[in-house]
């Protein structure tokens, strides 16, 4: 059997005119009776539903029926920076070069240089377009949604569309002009004036899906690829809902690279469509489609979030009552969702099992809660400091970002806000320290005027007073800051005395202070006082803090209860994800094991540790002490020659920063010896 | 003249070493010195395509010898373009059935050094023969400048296409007016100046056109582009044009695919060569090799073009040399790829976050996923091969080299 040579499918682009794969539509006559009578029409609607293939064949329609046409797209004027003077001239070129117009267009433009950009157009249209031409016109406009990307307004433009329509009482040339403009927005996107938009005065013409009694032309490009090529298409169909391009795509594939190796038609589609679209959609999606309406989704941060609500209630529901709201008409408008006897249901099964509740799941717990400052932050180059997020809200957003994966720019927004708090309150310490001076020495300059004369008692009632209501006013915001901040500095600096005290302070101050509590426990972890330690690790713990876990796990493995240390673990791994945190998870939890296998000599254990380890060095391979742990289990496994390995690592690598990997270290140099020996 | 020369590959070394011979301490302070832009310079030192009249003036200036050091590669004569070229079938078939097409659109994408411009050329070639024109144009001949400013950009772009065709200079700041917009003024010289010149059609080439996608003016360079394609489709005179694009990755970046010619047209992706393929290339060469030999080598390299063939190169030029001998050297400093590897070194290194994930994907066994950005560029420097959504490193060679540097 032979096959149509000559014959393809195409899906991306718009299709010639006289391409044998276009599906004619209701759409297409209705368009081409409109326009040919006159009628203002548009087709708005969602990405690659064959509005460019429609407006190139129905222009080649109005051709043939001796109708002067002009493809207008507005892309290839631009949207850099343009003045209105700039665009409408950009427009009247396109007119220029689509009609042959004789006409020195720079030349006519510089004679009416008085007029506004949107009068020149308006009367080319009179005096050029109209009179040059004596047929009817037609005037196309494709991507009109691009408009909103132009950095003046251009309600002057869809005005003057009305207008022209207007003019025809008056003026019986504008009866042989035609506006059809195509794009992926709702009228009210592009113009809200009631009064001078042409949406009112224009028909919509809607572009559904395929159905099967329009696809025979699709058929003929299956003959010879198919033993039933109707069965084949019905099955696609049945997949792709009608969508234009799913449906040119996977005919192609099917003429193009398939074999049939299944039962059915039914079977073959089913695995084709599952292999080549849906599974690995990402990397698969050549040209762009799926991929194009996940970004439309989600593109918009501050409506992703609903969008993404109302498909899911979509998904769970399986079609809800449609009310034409605005975000029901956005979800419309990504192309995921349709409108079908006053319901809004997905469009077809392909979207269904891509963009399915999982997704919607995962796509919205990547929302950032703090988009709105971020975007303004990375549009401000970075610069604008009062976009930074500070105190509460830095902290929810450093929670939020456990468990995610973030771009660069993320990291550093949030690096430079925690610095800027950083330098934030080490200035209102300075202050402090400042006002504590001041204090000092107005205490002192009371008791020296006390001590000086009597009858300076007024004087010296003053400055009491004065000193009174600064101590007073220091009093109250010192507390918490001064002493939880000075605890953690004099940590670092390995003033332990010091910082202990500072710490206590702190906690009588205010006994719900878990950095505190944290921080003590460090401190006495450094005194070895490990008692003292679990006691603030678990306080800290039992007030939310979620670095404290991992402390207090360690804890209770030095002390070889692993059990504890495991169950403490589990609760934060999940919720675990800036790197150091989830680092020491994980760690700790190969260390848990290690200490369970030690105990009860189960090679689950033993496994288990393996490979949280490993998946610690996942997530940072330089850590050594991992090495460390690992050598051990390896060690545990008689493989000591490989361990040696790891002890190298260990060794090599390790900065001591606590009781146990002073310990490890040690067995490490013991080990290395020996082998040396 | 309109040609660009590069650096042989290897006499990088030498230029380097003659930058600091001549007591200038960074690219920069040559460029200083010559007049010319950072980036011509440092094309110059990376082997990257430089203006012919700027080579032979940065030679000069090194005390070097511009005809030694220059690479005869991408000015191959017609025979060398026929003689050294490998087919891979259908691709040439589809390329020359496409080009024939009124207002068509190929693209032609593959990591670097995959082989794209030798397949370009040949298409160019193949169009000359059918008494089409032909403008090759470069985007990393472009300087950053140029780049920033669409305006610019455009205006070099069409000077660009004038040089190639033989067409006069003036006549495009004759079109040029301010009053209207760049792309405006863009469409008109290549409709009213070039297209109505030109009585077959015009094959008009881009070559690294995934350079712009890192400027702001890419998106509207873009759309411009693909409004002439879609323009070809109902315009007489517009479908005399073809576009050839070239480029390594349409990386991760959200243009609205509408607007972009990167989903539309012919898309041809080149693979790597198949163990016939090897055989055929050693043959043109002139080099007697047999499965065995050729096993060894793609066992270690994979069936990457660039790699393949200059090891087949090399053994052509030197008698004494055995294939084991280049193989246990390759990926150390004192191999035959020192140069590539270290060029692919310094990229990593000089972006931290393709050397993390570079490291990664050594490490790890099997394939592992990388965030999309990451995957696309090193997929774009062949560093990595896809695996559905995850990437795996490319081949042995890579991992060896790679693996050593990084992991100290």
């Amino acid at each position: 059997m032979s096959y149509n040579i000559g014959y393809h499918y195409q899906a991306g682009g718009s299709l010639p005119a006289d391409a044998p794969s276009y599906v004619v539509r209701e759409a297409d006559d209705e368009l081409f009776d409109g326009l040919l009578a006159g009628e203002f029409c548009y087709v708005l609607n969602s990405r690659q539903m064959g509005k460019s293939s429609l407006r190139v064949r129905t222009m080649k329609r109005l051709q043939d029926a001796g109708v002067a046409c002009s493809s207008i797209d507005l892309t290839g004027i631009g949207s850099q920076q343009l003045t209105p003077k700039q665009w409408y001239r950009g427009l009247i070129q396109e007119l220029v070069s689509c009609f042959e117009l004789n006409i020195n267009r720079r030349q006519w433009l510089k004679e009416r240089d008085d007029l506004t950009p949107v009068q020149q157009f308006g009367e080319f249209i009179r005096d050029v377009l109209l009179v040059e031409v004596d047929r009817h016109i037609v005037l196309l406009v494709d991507e009109i949604d691009s408009l909103i990307n132009l950095d003046f307004p251009t309600d002057d433009f869809f005005a003057l569309i009305r207008n022209c329509y207007n003019k025809r009482a008056e003026n019986p040339a504008y009866h042989r002009l035609t506006f059809a403009l195509f794009g992926v927005a709702t009228p009210p996107d592009l113009i809200q004036d009631k009064h001078r938009t042409p949406f009112n005065i224009g028909r919509a013409i809607e572009l559904p899906g395929f159905k099967m009694h329009e696809v025979e032309v699709l058929e003929t490009g299956l003959v010879g690829k198919a033993d039933n090529p109707q069965a084949v298409l019905r099955e696609i169909l049945s997949w792709t809902g009608g969508q234009p391009f799913l449906t040119q795509k996977i005919c192609k594939i099917w003429v193009e690279e398939w074999t049939i190796a299944a039962e059915t038609e039914t079977e073959a589609i089913e695995t084709l469509v599952r292999s080549r679209i849906i599974e690995n959609w990402e990397s698969q999606d050549e040209p762009e489609h799926l991929r194009t309406i996940r970004d439309r989704v989600l593109r918009n941060e501050k409506r992703a979030g609903r969008l993404l609500g109302l498909h899911q209630k979509v998904l769970e529901e399986e079609g809800i009552d449609s009310k034409n709201t605005p975000i029901e008409i956005w979800l419309r408008l990504t192309g995921l969702v349709y409108k079908t006897k006053g319901k809004i249901e997905v469009y077809n099964r392909v979207y269904e099992r891509v963009f399915d509740k999982n997704w919607v799941r995962h796509e919205l717990s990547e929302l950032r809660p703090y988009s709105e400052s971020f975007n303004a932050w990375v549009n401000s180059g970075h610069q604008d400091k009062s976009r930074l997020l500070q105190g509460k809200a830095l902290q929810n957003a450093l929670l939020w970002t456990q468990d995610k994966s973030l771009s660069d720019l993320d990291y550093r927004f949030l690096n430079a806000s925690q610095d800027l708090e950083k330098v934030e309150i080490a200035r209102q310490l300075k202050l402090q320290e400042e006002e504590s001076r001041i204090l000092a020495e107005a205490h002192h300059a009371l008791l020296d005027a006390r001590q000086k004369a009597r009858t300076k008692i007024r004087i010296a009632t003053v400055i009491l007073s004065f000193s009174v209501f600064v101590g007073g006013m220091i009093f109250y915001s010192w507390p918490t800051v001064h002493y939880g901040e000075s605890c953690v500095v004099k940590l670092v600096a390995n003033q332990l005395a010091s910082a202990r005290e500072d710490c206590l302070y702190a906690i009588k101050l205010n006994p719900k202070n878990k950095e505190a509590h944290y921080t003590l426990g460090q401190v006495y972890e450094r005194l070895r006082n490990f008692e003292k330690a679990e006691r603030h690790y678990k306080e800290a713990v039992n007030l939310g803090f979620l670095a404290a876990y991992s402390e207090l796990a360690r804890i209770y493995l030095l002390k070889d209860d692993c059990d504890r240390a495991l169950d403490l673990l589990r609760q934060v791994q999940q919720a675990a994800t800036l790197p150091e945190v989830k680092y020491a998870v994980l760690k700790n939890i190969g260390w848990g094991y290690l200490c369970q296998w030690k105990k009860h000599q189960d090679p689950g254990s033993l496994d288990s540790a393996e490979k949280y380890l490993q998946d610690s060095l996942e997530i940072d391979n330089g850590r050594a002490s991992s090495h460390c742990l690992l050598a051990q289990v390896i060690e545990e496994r008689d493989e000591k020659e490989i361990a040696l390995h790891s002890w190298k690592k260990c060794k090599d690598g390790l900065k001591v920063n606590s009781f146990e990997e002073e310990q490890w270290i040690l067995t490490a140099r013991q080990r290395l010896q020996l082998t040396t020996q | 003249m309109g040609r660009s020369l590069k650096v042989d590959p290897d006499c990088i070394n030498r230029v380097k070493a003659a930058l600091h011979r001549n007591g200038f301490p960074s690219q920069q302070a040559l460029a200083i010195d010559l007049g010319f832009s950072r980036s011509t310079v440092a094309n110059f030192c990376n082997g990257k395509p430089v203006d012919y009249l700027n080579f032979v003036e940065a030679s000069d200036k090194l005390g070097l010898n511009w005809q030694e050091i220059a690479l005869k590669s991408d000015s191959e004569t017609t025979d060398a373009i026929v003689s050294n070229y490998v087919e891979r079938p259908p691709i040439e078939t589809i390329c020359s059935e496409v080009i024939l097409r009124p207002g068509s659109l190929i693209r032609i994408k593959a990591p670097k050094k995959w082989g794209k411009t030798l397949l370009k050329n040949r298409l160019l070639q193949f169009s000359t023969k059918q008494n089409y024109r032909t403008a090759n144009l470069n985007l990393l001949e472009a300087e950053d400048d140029t780049l920033n400013d669409l305006d610019r950009f455009l205006r070099w772009f069409c000077i660009r296409i004038a040089k190639e065709l033989h067409l006069p200079k003036d006549g495009v700041t004759e079109i040029w007016d301010e009053d209207d917009p760049s792309t405006t003024n863009c469409t008109m010289y290549l409709e009213e100046v070039v297209l109505e010149s030109i009585s077959t059609a015009l094959v008009l080439s881009i070559d690294d056109i995934d350079r712009v996608l890192t400027y702001p003016i890419a998106s509207n360079f873009l759309a411009l582009l693909r409004s002439w394609h879609e323009r070809a489709r109902v315009n007489k005179l517009w479908k005399k044009l073809r576009l050839v694009i070239v480029y390594s990755t349409d990386a991760y970046i959200p243009l609205d695919i509408n607007r972009s010619p990167f989903n539309v047209g012919e898309p041809i992706e080149l693979p790597e060569f198949t163990v016939k393929q090897v055989l055929e290339l050693a043959k043109k060469r002139q080099v007697e090799w047999d499965l065995d030999s050729v096993e060894k080598l793609m066992q270690r390299v994979g069936g990457h073009p660039y790699l393949v063939d200059r090891a087949i190169c090399h053994l052509k030029d030197r008698a004494g040399e055995t294939l084991e001998n280049v193989l246990e050297l390759a990926a150390t400093e004192a191999g035959i790829y020192r140069n590539h590897l270290r060029d692919l070194w310094l990229t990593l290194q000089e972006h931290s976050e393709l050397a993390e994930a570079t490291k990664a994907a050594i490490a790890a066994t099997e394939s592992i996923r990388l965030e999309p950005n990451i995957t696309y560029k090193l997929y774009s420097l062949g560093v990595v091969k896809l695996d559905g959504n995850n990437v795996v490193i490319r081949c042995p060679l890579y991992r060896d080299y790679l693996g050593d540097r990084l992991n100290n």
